[in-house]
């Protein structure tokens, strides 16, 4: 099927390699880059993800590349472009407004040639001085930078600063928009405020098992999901197979982290608009799965589970049974939501800050967003890991792309979660079987993992190196591609909806700003 | 009473486990906290609350803030919260993070801005559990009982 | 493996609990920390084991790979204090010495008990007398 898609495109068939069942990996020439994209994305509707900079001197001399992901169901595509030191990087964002952030990110980190204007530090802080390529191997992850860096903020004239969208407590990023008369007529979302290093850190301190656990750490809503997704990755790249019982712990972990995180964001829209007595009780539910996991794994967040090659630690016939009594408790969420969805505040949300199908394809949305807008795309269908092709479930789509759909998605994804989680809590395997399969850290594989995270598709990029460490490793968080959607849905709207329509998006920003960006439209 | 609460760029674990303590903290004294300044908007603060490993981008955001109000601040009683602002957690030697609150505290100290504070604790724990942080914030309002009695 | 501390109703994985009876001073917990919050010391004559709590991130993992079970999860979470210097737990382990030399070796006393508990006949010279050992043989076999 894919291999037809393929000639279509008029990719040459020898070029292709197949890495794994479901992953392949096309060399492509830099001036073809952008037909067979043009051609794959934009006529053959496959989802682009992201795409990557590597630079290859350790493991082959002086080249640089640039790693394009796309997806369709059952299979996974890396376009490489191998690109000299000297020569000029390609681009295809301006075919594909998708591949903004990435190519800029790989640009800045890397330092590729670009004839592109792209002004000061893109993912960087913009203080930081222009000599420093984090991704470069020469640099150490280790290097202190703050005396060199300067704090200047970037000035902008009319922009104002969009209230903070949690009633408690919010991360630092400005989201500054431009209102002229009673709408916003521009958007400037300024990040970097969270970047940790943490690509770099994996890449240079951290061997290859212990990666897991940095990697739940990018994100403390969705960690485990980061960590599923980079041991996916490994797995893909070492050609481990996992055994049962760790897919199925895998996949009720992950399905108690979705339920976890759609509470929180519903709780904290239902603040919003003015349901406090939904937001406490959403809030007490949430505790419910909080304890859940607190029982399964003896931490309320961060479990610790995962480690390359299955999981560390199997659940006794005990915990599975006290879950099951807890997840008997937390049916009557549904009821909540109910009441939640069917709120007169929460209809006036219908026609605001809309997202048509067209724009969230170009732009690259994914997850709830995408689904709200109409496109069907689910990672735990379409590129089925864990134990979800062992499960029943159904994806929820709607069409009207607009903020009450984003919001009534989450509604029946979590009614859909706690389905999934019924059903793995009855199986046998969770308590019976092996936990993990041992493996040899070959280096050079390159493998890509992939999972559906509470935002949306999640992609971790790893290519193995020698000393049990890991070469390159790139991490694509939902929101990074869900935030380029923020001007099309905000432009036009009045400013007082505006925070709403921002958490509508549920960005959770520790994920993106792992990197950052200073982004300018 | 004046809380500023700073958000160093953690993963958002401790601040959600936060939230989850200061419910309970109101349940039990039954008075509401007023809601945090989340930058340095004023000089003197009755209890400052920390979370995250210090990054790049938010030592520059203080920075800012720091200068934009003269240089000068009280940040009151300092409640460290989680492994990332007490030693530097999982990154705490990575090119864009501080390395803790101390380390923190010191990059600023060294930029030439006066911050005065009158005590610290550090609760460790990744991510902080509610009830420590229940356990903290109590204690702290229970032995300075002006604080309590400043809220409504 | 993983062993889940009770405490009261819950369950929780605290940080992890080191007993010096039992720790041979290996060095296995620091290398696969994550944190680098352990930190094994080899003095002189005594192996400092350190943890630094403020940093550690109740990963346990330092419990799966010890080979001796030295550590095991702790029933306590949280450990506050007022200062940073109160978040270290230290310990030291004598060094053991060399029956031959009786220079120190990069092991803790514990491992004699260790080593013969496995039923292993206990000889621990220090690495430049296993290498003289070594080295005698060779010339012997060369002599002949
Ligand atoms: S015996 Fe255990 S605790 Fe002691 S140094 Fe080795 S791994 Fe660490
Ligand atoms: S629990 Fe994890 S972070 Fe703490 S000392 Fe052990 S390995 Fe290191």
């Amino acid at each position: 099927m894919v291999i037809k898609v393929l000639e279509e495109c008029k990719i040459p068939l020898n070029k292709i390699v197949k890495l794994r069942e479901d992953t392949i990996l096309i060399d492509v020439d830099k001036h073809d880059l952008r037909d067979v994209i043009k051609c794959l994305v934009l006529e053959k509707g496959l989802h682009f993800s992201t795409c990557i900079g590597v630079d290859y001197s350790g493991l082959r001399e002086g080249e640089l590349a640039l790693v394009y992901v796309l997806t369709r169901p059952r299979v996974k595509l890396m376009l490489r472009v191998l690109i000299s030191e000297n020569e000029e990087a390609p681009h295809v964002h301006d075919i594909l407004p998708a591949a903004e952030w990435c190519e800029n990110e790989a640009y800045d980190l890397l330092g590729l040639k670009t004839s592109l204007p792209i002004a000061e530090r893109f993912i960087l802080h913009w203080g930081v001085p222009s000599d420093v390529r984090p991704l470069r191997k020469d640099f150490r992850h280790d290097m202190k930078i703050h005396s060199l860096a300067s704090c200047k903020l970037i000035e902008k004239e009319g922009f104002v600063e969009v209230d903070p969208h949690h009633p408690f407590f919010y991360e630092h990023e400005d989201f500054l928009i431009k209102v002229v008369g009673n709408r916003i007529v521009d958007v400037l979302y300024i990040g970097s405020y969270i970047n940790r290093g943490i690509e770099k850190v994996g890449e240079s301190r951290l061997k290859i098992e212990q990666v897991p656990f940095i990697a739940e750490r990018i994100c403390g809503i969705c960690g485990f999901t980061h960590s599923t997704a980079y041991c996916q990755a490994v797995e893909s790249a070492l050609n481990i197979d996992v055994p049962e019982r760790a897919r199925f712990e895998r996949a009720l972990m992950l399905e108690l982290e979705r339920i976890e995180s759609h509470l929180l964001l519903l709780a904290l829209i239902a603040y919003a608009i003015g349901l406090r007595d939904i937001f406490l009780e959403l809030l007490r539910y949430r505790e419910l799965v909080m304890n859940a996991c607190d029982v399964l794994v003896g931490n309320r967040k961060m479990y610790g589970l995962n480690v390359i090659g299955g999981v560390r630690y199997g659940f006794t016939v005990e915990q599975v049974r006290s879950v099951r009594e807890l997840v008997k408790k937390l049916k009557d969420v549904e009821r909540a939501l109910e009441r939640l969805s069917e709120s007169e505040n929460l209809k006036k949300l219908k026609d605001v800050g809309t997202l048509p199908r067209e724009d969230a394809h170009k732009l690259g949305a994914v997850g709830p967003v995408a689904r709200a807008s109409g496109i069907d795309y689910d990672v735990r269908r379409d590129l089925s890991y864990a134990a979800y092709e062992m499960v029943d479930f159904d994806v929820p789509i709607m069409d009207s792309g607009d903020t009450y759909a984003r919001i009534i998605i989450r509604c029946e994804e979590t009614i859909q979660s706690i389905r999934i989680i019924e059903q793995v809590l009855s199986r046998e395997e969770l308590v019976n079987g092996e936990l993990r399969t041992e493996y040899y850290p070959h280096p050079g594989r390159t493998g890509i993992g992939m999972t559906e995270a509470p935002r949306g598709e999640n992609v971790h990029f790893v290519i193995t190196g020698h000393d049990s460490k890991l070469y390159r490793w790139k991490v694509r968080a939902p929101t990074y591609a869900n935030l380029a959607v923020l001007r099309t849905i905000l432009i036009g709207e009045s400013p007082k909806n505006a925070p709403i329509i921002i958490a509508s998006l549920d960005p959770c920003l520790s994920c993106t700003d792992r990197l950052v960006k200073v982004r300018k439209w | 009473m004046k809380i500023l609460y700073l958000n160093l760029g953690g993963c958002n674990g401790c601040d959600i486990e936060l939230l989850a303590g200061v419910v309970r903290v109101v349940e039990k004294i039954g008075r509401e906290l007023p809601s945090p300044d989340h930058g340095i908007r004023s000089r003197s603060y009755d209890i400052t609350i920390v979370t995250g490993p210090g990054t790049l981008g938010n030592l520059c955001r203080i920075v800012r803030d720091l200068e934009r109000i003269g240089g000068e601040v009280d940040l009151g009683h300092v409640i460290v919260l989680g492994s990332c602002a007490c030693g530097g957690g999982i990154w705490y030697d990575s090119y864009m993070v501080c390395g803790g609150w101390d380390m923190f505290l010191r990059e600023l100290i060294s930029r030439g801005f006066r911050i005065r504070y009158r005590s610290v604790t550090y609760v460790t724990g990744c991510p902080v559990r509610p009830e420590d942080v229940e356990k903290v914030l109590v204690q702290l309002l229970h032995s300075y009982p002006n604080l309590i009695s400043s809220l409504t | 493996m993983y062993r889940q501390a009770r405490k009261g109703e819950k369950m929780v994985r605290g940080y992890p609990v080191h007993d010096p009876e039992r720790c041979i001073g290996c060095g296995a917990c620091s290398n696969v920390c994550p944190t680098d919050s352990i930190n094994v010391d080899r003095k002189e004559n005594k192996i400092v084991w350190i943890h630094n709590v403020a940093r550690c991130i109740r990963c346990c993992y330092c419990v799966d790979n010890c080979p001796t079970g030295a550590l095991s999860v702790g029933d306590e979470y949280s450990m506050i204090a007022d200062s940073l210097d109160k978040l270290f737990i230290v310990h030291e382990l004598d060094s053991a010495r060399c029956t031959s030399c009786r220079d120190y070796v990069p092991y803790s006393i514990n491992v004699i008990s260790y080593l013969s508990d496995k039923a292993l006949k206990v000889d621990l010279k220090c690495e430049r007398c296993r290498l003289g050992n070594v080295l005698k043989v060779i010339e012997k076999v060369r002599k002949l």
